[in-house]
């Protein structure tokens, strides 16, 4: 018998159709039977459409330029100075 | 491209931002909290790849080697900044009861209000995702957001196949929790002002 443990465990490789051959009946039919297993389902499928559905991120117009000017201080030694919109921290030290 | 000018991209800042500029802040953005830790991570991204940029052996293509410096930044600016601890996903993050049957479970996905709620759900699901131990918001931001295959994701983390999986696996079953928390937390919130709207003062005048 399949418990619900292995199904939730399951999921992705279910819903991705890459479950071993012999696994995938014994998992579907347990979502037959098993409400609470089925409600798991459709609501991990509804995570990965609210994933699917998130906005792009959208750079900021300016980002570009601003980086840049960044860079142009940062390899002349400069400190970028406040008023950039930087952070006062340096950047982590090279591996 | 040719490798010659890939590497000279990598080592010029002005070409290195205009051409992959915007991808290292999408992966930026999506790796933190806020724009200010993009930015911050992706500056550090940027001085890191053009300090290291000479000892790039890739292909031509050398986004997978920027995506790992900017994972290994946004990593960095995350410890910096921590501010409470990560959830814990080394346990499957679903609960069951003493039948072992999964409890606490509801299936939110036909919900009619939630094409209403989609700008708050949306909102909650960013942060969630930025509150993930790094190893899973890596998983979620680089297959289910930047759209790159297991294989090549997991390649990328240095983790077997099966391993990505696991960690994607149980990041979107805690995304699951995070929304099926919303959820009751609305309703909560939706029964509590119907009682109100039923109180005694209701429909009174004052």
């Amino acid at each position: 018998m399949t418990l619900c443990r292995e199904v939730a465990e399951k999921l992705l490789l279910y819903r991705d159709g890459t479950l071993p051959e012999e696994e995938e009946p014994f998992i579907r039919e347990h979502l037959q039977y098993c409400p609470p297993c089925l409600d798991l389902l459709s609501s991990y499928e509804e995570v990965c459409e609210v994933l699917k559905r998130l906005q792009p991120v959208n750079m900021p117009c300016d980002l570009i330029a601003r980086m840049k000017e960044r860079m142009r201080r940062k390899l002349a030694g400069e400190t970028p100075s406040d008023d950039d919109g930087s952070c006062d921290e340096s950047p982590s030290s090279p591996e | 491209m040719p490798a010659d000018d890939t590497n000279q991209a990598l080592l010029d800042p002005e070409l290195l931002l205009d051409r992959y500029g915007e991808r290292i802040y999408r992966l930026a953005r999506r790796m933190s909290n806020n724009d200010a830790d993009a930015e911050d991570v992706m500056q550090n991204t940027l001085i890191k790849i053009l300090r290291k940029a000479d000892t790039y052996r890739g292909d031509s293509d050398p986004m997978g080697w920027i995506y790992r410096i900017t994972m290994n930044e946004a990593r960095e600016i995350h410890r910096k900044r921590k501010r409470r601890p990560a959830v814990s996903l080394d346990a499957l993050p679903v609960d069951f009861d003493d039948t072992q049957h999964p409890t606490g479970i509801s299936d939110f996905s036909k919900r009619p209000d939630k094409v209403a709620m989609a700008g708050e759900i949306e909102e909650r699901i960013r942060a969630a995702i930025a509150d993930l131990p790094d190893g899973y918001r890596e998983a979620v931001v680089l297959h289910d957001l930047e759209g790159v295959p297991y294989a090549e994701a997991a390649k990328l983390m240095e983790l077997t196949l099966g391993g990505f999986k696991t960690r994607l696996h149980r990041a979107r079953l805690h995304l699951r929790q995070v929304l099926e928390s919303f959820w009751s937390s609305h309703d909560a919130k939706a029964s509590g002002r119907a009682a109100e709207g039923r109180g005694p003062d209701a429909g009174g005048t004052s």
